[in-house]
């Protein structure tokens, strides 16, 4: 059908009349216009013939639709066995809406304060950390360690390592280790200790930080305070 | 279609329905079915998805029925339910179509007419005014729909469609012409 077609009402008959017959139809007309249109419809066979139309495809596709999607379960129990297994309600509540938000807040905020603390760039340099192990040989030199970490070294480093060396008045001794003198060595040089020795290790572990403002950054001195015990194995007995 | 609870028994059905109580979305099921799945033919003009459609419009009734503000307006809220899911359906299927379309291009050509045996069936009346329907035009087919399987008066067709009701009721003359033109005896099927 053409949209000229669509849009005129069937030779012969007005589009009033037109309008009117599926008006009544649909049951959509009162009871005066509808007994006026039954007058004119006895007058106008052309008329009469068009609603004995409309009114037969109305029956037909009306049949059509309800045999398609009328009534088919009787109780609709079947429908909801079927759809019982989706019928489940999204929790709207307030509480739980609200504990959400915080939650992503909260991760938001540690992400923010984790890249703040910790900036991935000083996770990709090396971490200058001074040892007291002896050091392996390396194919690259090690970064040059600023004045405040020197200075660290120094403090639990050298200065008890000079300390330590003073002789002892008796014939026991506490011998620090060094990197050239590696602990534990029950051999090491005591003079005032004669004959026969034994010897016991203690290692202390100690942690100290020092904070460089300039780079912004913290290092960690490790230092193992390994002493040798050495007595004399002939005095003991 | 203004109505109070004594003139419309299925407010009190949708009411329940929204606290929760799930009898009364099997009732409001068994009563509001029919239109339901003929919203949903004349929505996609497609016969065959009105049962897989109305499931999820049962499904997104239940789910969303704390959303429906006016208990009185619960024929239009759920008439667009229909609509939008079978408008998504018909979507999806023409995506599908035409995938399939472009895989059947690859394959070899065969005869897609129909079976004489099947073209003698019983339900053959049925089917060609099925289809006649199908083919008009959405915005006809919808309210005439309507108003055959639901038997819905033009104002309740205009106010679910948020349409005036001239306009419901010229689209239905129009639906008229088509149909009569389809259903004549000499026209093709």
């Amino acid at each position: 059908m053409s949209d000229q077609e669509e849009t005129m009402p069937p030779e012969g008959v007005s589009a009033d009349v037109e309008a009117r017959i599926v008006r009544r139809l649909d049951g959509e007309l009162d009871g005066r216009a509808d007994e006026a249109l039954g007058r004119e419809l006895l007058r106008d066979p052309g008329a009469h013939r068009l609603m004995d139309e409309y009114a037969a495809a109305d029956a037909v596709a009306g049949e059509a639709l309800r045999a398609a999607f009328g009534p088919q379960d009787a109780d609709g129990r079947r429908q909801w066995a079927r759809l019982a297994p989706r019928l489940r309600r999204p929790v709207r509540s307030r509480a739980a809406g609200i504990a959400a938000a915080a939650g992503v807040l909260l991760t938001i905020g540690a992400g923010f304060l984790a890249q703040s603390l910790w900036p991935p760039a000083k996770w990709q340099a090396p971490v200058p950390v001074a040892s007291s192990r002896p050091a392996r040989a390396q194919p690259t030199p090690a970064p040059a360690l600023p004045l405040a970490v020197e200075r660290l070294v120094w403090q639990v480093w050298d200065a008890p390592k000079a300390a330590a060396h003073r002789p002892s008045a008796t014939n026991v001794g506490w011998v620090p280790s060094s990197p050239d003198r590696p602990a534990g060595d029950a051999a090491v040089p005591l003079p005032h200790i004669q004959g026969p020795r034994r010897s016991r290790r203690a290692v202390d572990r100690h942690i100290f930080g020092a904070f460089d403002e300039a780079e912004n950054t913290i290092y960690l001195l490790g230092v193992d305070r390994v002493r040798t015990r050495v007595h004399a194995v002939g005095k003991d007995l | 279609m203004p109505a109070g609870r004594q003139d419309d028994p299925d407010r009190a059905l949708v009411e329940a329905t929204s606290r929760g109580e799930s009898d009364a979305l099997v009732e409001l099921m068994r009563r509001n079915g029919p239109w339901v799945r003929g919203v949903i033919f004349a929505a996609c003009g497609d016969p065959s998805a009105a049962d897989d459609v109305e499931q999820e419009v049962w499904v997104r009734a239940w789910r969303r029925a704390d959303t429906l503000g006016e208990p009185s307006k619960w024929r239009s809220w759920l008439y667009a339910l229909a609509y939008h899911a079978a408008v998504d359906h018909a979507r999806r299927r023409r995506r599908q179509k035409a995938l399939l379309g472009r895989l059947l291009a690859l394959a070899p050509e065969r005869d897609t007419r129909r079976d004489p045996a099947d073209r003698l069936s019983s339900k053959e009346g049925h089917q060609r005014a099925l289809r006649a329907v199908a083919d008009l035009p959405e915005p006809y087919r919808v309210p005439f729909v309507l108003r055959h399987l639901s038997g819905w008066s033009y104002r309740q067709i205009a106010e679910a469609m948020g349409l005036p009701v001239p306009t419901v009721e010229t689209r239905l003359v129009r639906a008229r012409r088509r149909l009569r033109a389809a259903l004549a005896p000499g026209a093709k099927s």
